[in-house]
Parts: structure tokens; C-alpha cells; sequence
């Protein structure tokens, strides 16, 4: 399958953190989730793939391009949002879509000015005058109105409110039905990757830990709860991870080595990570 | 470029009305009372409005942003120093208007002013357009007050004809000249320095 991003043996440093990002492909047509601590290097990583930070060792490819710094016909088919990366604050929405008109090839100003009346916004208000949830949707409808095929969107999803929230998931949703359309997402709202994507990537102190298709990834995991004295009589090997209540402790093990007395239950995605992350990933 | 200039444009309209009063009122002084200082300084208000919209893409994180979009790093250093070119020409512009308004015509002087202008606003974009781009609007600030400080006093200096004429006949041919030069050199350095620029903070 075709990639539209491939990180080969990356790695970045800055200060003490280091990134290192040996293999990490996002294949195309998918939606595939980043998920990670605050700085596990999720930002990080959409900045190499953007071009705002060089590798200090390794390959980057976007859309084919191995220098998307230099490549404008690559940004030209990518939307992207950023953390700390903005448009100008005293501009309006209609402003901003005057200025981009002019620097994507493919802009496409009716989908723009739709996408604003579908989300509710004031296109004379001030970009600084809005709240952080109207300040997502115009990035988003920028993102979303230049024929772009690669959405990379950094927490799109944090600070905003539920039905904001929903509102956006069903926006993305509806762009990646189409098979030339990719989105990379990082949130650490894991529910929201839960509801949109295909295939997951756990970031943790800068490695990745894993990626895997959603789906498979929670079929392949349960939860079993049990009581302190019952622990006993579980395999200690087979459980990745335990988290203690007061009265029963939940443990994650794989599907298939669940003894035959216990009940498993199908776990989440923020469970999921949370008790890997705490069982130190060793599933 | 012209999207990169319209965006300046909708910034420089919201924010620079009080500025360009200022401005005005420099360049009817300059044409008033003959004064190289009140000269200068309607260059140097006009080029702090094209130094102010660095400082506002710093803050807003657009710097980050436009360095994302399909524009390339030249384009958007080129867009800078054709908006200080721009406000150089309008500088020069009001400076001539004024003091052909208020009755001097002489050609020697409007082209002395006209000519110091251009040098000294091309010394202080080339001065301080690259260490901005480097290392931000806020920690640039000293540097650039110093820089503005010792350019208006050189050319100030240099422009009296005492001292142009009598003991360097050249200067003002090698003024201009230099000015150029500075300008384009510092062009390829804050060509290079954004290319190089990593935003890992803004």
C-alpha cells in the first residue's frame, strides 16, 4: 500500500528530549491517530512532517517528498494545524480567505465561505476575538478548502466542547470517506481516535511504542476484573498490566490467554493505552 | 506575493492609523523646517510599520504558519523587504510632496533628501530585518534602537554638505552604493536564516 508520510530512522533532539522515530508510516486513504502524553513528542513529530523542524538524522517523505520545506507542490496538497502555528490575529475569516486564495493553487473560495456558515462563524469577527473552538473550526475550514488529499491536524479536538468536538469528528469523518484523502490526527482525547481512526500509534517519552489497526488492536486486548485474593491464581506473565481499586483490580491480558473462569471485557482505547502505558508497554 | 502583501496591508489598516498621523506630521516638519532629522525619522516611522507586522507574525505564530503553506521562504523574506521598499518610496514620496509644497524646489536638496532617505532606510532594513528573523521582535528590540540611533546620527552627519562635498567628493555615489549592497547581502542572510529556521517554539 501507498504511503503518504514514511519517517525512516528520524530522530531529533532538542534539549533532552530526544525523538526517534525509527519506522512510522501512515499509509494512504487512512485516518490514523498519534496518541501520547503531553510531551511524548507528538508536536514534534507534525512539525518534521511539516517542515517547520529538520531531522537531525533520518528521511522524511510527505506525499513523496523527502524536503517538504523546499517542496510547495507537496504543502500545496497538505492541511494542517498546529500548535503554537497561526494565522494572523487581527485578521477576520473573509480576510484570511482573501490572503490564501492567493497562496493555494487549488483554493476553492465556496467551499471556504460554506464551511464558515456551516460552522457559525462570524466572518468579520477577528481571529483573536474568537473562542479557542471557533479558532479550530476556521483553521479547519482553511485546511479543509484547498483540494488537499493529507490532513495532518495537531489536537484539533483539545479545549473544545463536546458537541464542538462532535461537530468536527463528523466534519473529518465525512472527508475521509474519500479514498484519496489521509489524515494524520494527534489528540489525547482518546475517545474522539476511538470514534475516526484506522490505525493507532502510541507515543511515549519520544519512541513509538506501537502502531497498530484500531480495530485489531481492541480485539486483541481485554479486561478482567478480579478480587486481591483471586490474583493468585492468574498466570503472572500473562498480565501486562494491573490497575488496584479497593475491593478488585483490573487486569489487561491478551485475548487469548485468558483463563477459562475469568470474564473478559472488551476495553477502550483510553483504557488500552492508560494500562499500557502504566504496564510499561510490555504487551 | 501579492497575497503576502494584502495580508500586510489588512494588518497595516487595522493598526497603523495613528503611525501614519505621526508620519504625516514628520514629513510637513521635514518640508517645514528643512531638517534632515524630521526627514529621516518619516522613513524610519513608516519602515517601523513593515517592522511591526514582523513582530505581529512572531506573536501570532504566522511566521510558524505561512512557513507551512505553499509559499516558499524566500517568498515570504522577499515579501518583507518589498514592503520596506514600499514604505521607503512612500517616505520619500511625502518628503518630497512636503517640501515642494512648502515652496522648496531646489533639485539638489530634494534629491539629497530623497537619496539619504533611500540609504538610510536601506541600512536599517539591512541592519535589523536578519537579527529579527534570528532571534525574534522582542529580543531584537535593543539592538534595533540602537541601530536606529547611530544610523539617523551617520546620516544625518553625512548629508550636511560641508562635510559630503568638501572632504569626500564620492560620498554620494558610495552612500547609496553601500546601502544597496547592504540591503541585498542582508537579503540572502535572512533568506538563509529563515530557510534554516526551525520553529520548535514561537
Amino acid at each position: 500500500m501507498e504511503h503518504a508520510i514514511a519517517c525512516t530512522n528520524v530522530r531529533k533532539k532538542l534539549g533532552s528530549f530526544s525523538l526517534d522515530l525509527e519506522h512510522f508510516c501512515v499509509e494512504k486513504g487512512t485516518v490514523h491517530g498519534l496518541i501520547g502524553a503531553n510531551g511524548s513528542g507528538k508536536t514534534t513529530t507534525i512539525k518534521l512532517l511539516l517542515g517547520l523542524m529538520k531531522p537531525d538524522e533520518g528521511v522524511v517523505s510527505v506525499l513523496s517528498s523527502t524536503d517538504i520545506a523546499q517542496d510547495t507542490d507537496a504543502r500545496n496538497r497538505m492541511g494542517f494545524t498546529v500548535d503554537d502555528a497561526s494565522v494572523p490575529s487581527l485578521l477576520n475569516p473573509r480576510e484570511m480567505g482573501a490572503v490564501l486564495a492567493g497562496l493555494y493553487h487549488d483554493w476553492d473560495d465556496t467551499a471556504y465561505h460554506q464551511l464558515l456558515k456551516q460552522f457559525k462563524l462570524d466572518e468579520k469577527k477577528p481571529y483573536r476575538a474568537c473562542s479557542r473552538g471557533m479558532k479550530v473550526k476556521i483553521l479547519l475550514a482553511i485546511a479543509l478548502s484547498h483540494k488537499a488529499s493529507l490532513l495532518i491536524l495537531d489536537e484539533p479536538t483539545s479545549g473544545l466542547d463536546p458537541l464542538s468536538r462532535d461537530e468536527i469528528l463528523s466534519l473529518l469523518s465525512e472527508y475521509s470517506k474519500d479514498e484519496e484523502h489521509t489524515i494524520l490526527i494527534t489528540s489525547h482525547i482518546t475517545s474522539d481516535l476511538e470514534k475516526l481512526c484506522d490505525y493507532i500509534t502510541v507515543l511515549d517519552e519520544g519512541k513509538i511504542r506501537f502502531t497498530e489497526e484500531k480495530d485489531a488492536l481492541l480485539d486483541s486486548y481485554r479486561l478482567v476484573r478480579t478480587t486481591h485474593s483471586a490474583l493468585a491464581d492468574f498466570d503472572p506473565e500473562a498480565i501486562l498490566a494491573k490497575r488496584e481499586g479497593e475491593f478488585q483490580i483490573e487486569l489487561l491480558m491478551h485475548k487469548e490467554q485468558i483463563p477459562s473462569f475469568a470474564e473478559p471485557i472488551r476495553v477502550t482505547l483510553e483504557e488500552l493505552v492508560i494500562l499500557l502505558a502504566k504496564g510499561g508497554f510490555k504487551g | 506575493m501579492k497575497a503576502l502583501l494584502l495580508k500586510d496591508w489588512y494588518l497595516l489598516r487595522k493598526r497603523w492609523g495613528l503611525l501614519f498621523g505621526v508620519v504625516l506630521l514628520f514629513s510637513v516638519l521635514s518640508g517645514a523646517q528643512a531638517s534632515m532629522l524630521y526627514t529621516l525619522m518619516t522613513t524610519m516611522m513608516l519602515l517601523m510599520i513593515s517592522l511591526n507586522t514582523l513582530a505581529y507574525d512572531q506573536h501570532d505564530g504566522w511566521d510558524a504558519y505561512a512557513s507551512a503553506l505553499p509559499v516558499s521562504r524566500t517568498q515570504l523574506v522577499l515579501g518583507k523587504y518589498l514592503l520596506a521598499g514600499i514604505c521607503i518610496v512612500v517616505s520619500v514620496m511625502l518628503v518630497l510632496l512636503a517640501t515642494i509644497g512648502l515652496g522648496d524646489r531646489r533639485m539638489d536638496n530634494l534629491l539629497g533628501n530623497a537619496l539619504a532617505q533611500v540609504s538610510f532606510g536601506f541600512f536599517f532594513v539591512a541592519c535589523n530585518f536578519p537579527l529579527i528573523l534570528k532571534f525574534g521582535f522582542e529580543k531584537s528590540r535593543v539592538y534595533y534602537l540602537v541601530v536606529t540611533g547611530v544610523l539617523i546620527g551617520l546620516t544625518s552627519l553625512l548629508s550636511q554638505s560641508a562635510l559630503s562635498s568638501s572632504s569626500f567628493p564620492a560620498l554620494p555615489f558610495v552612500v547609496p552604493f553601500s546601502a544597496l549592497l547592504a540591503i541585498l547581502l542582508s537579503f540572502k542572510l535572512s533568506v538563509f536564516l529563515l530557510k534554516t529556521k526551525e520553529f520548535s517554539e514561537t
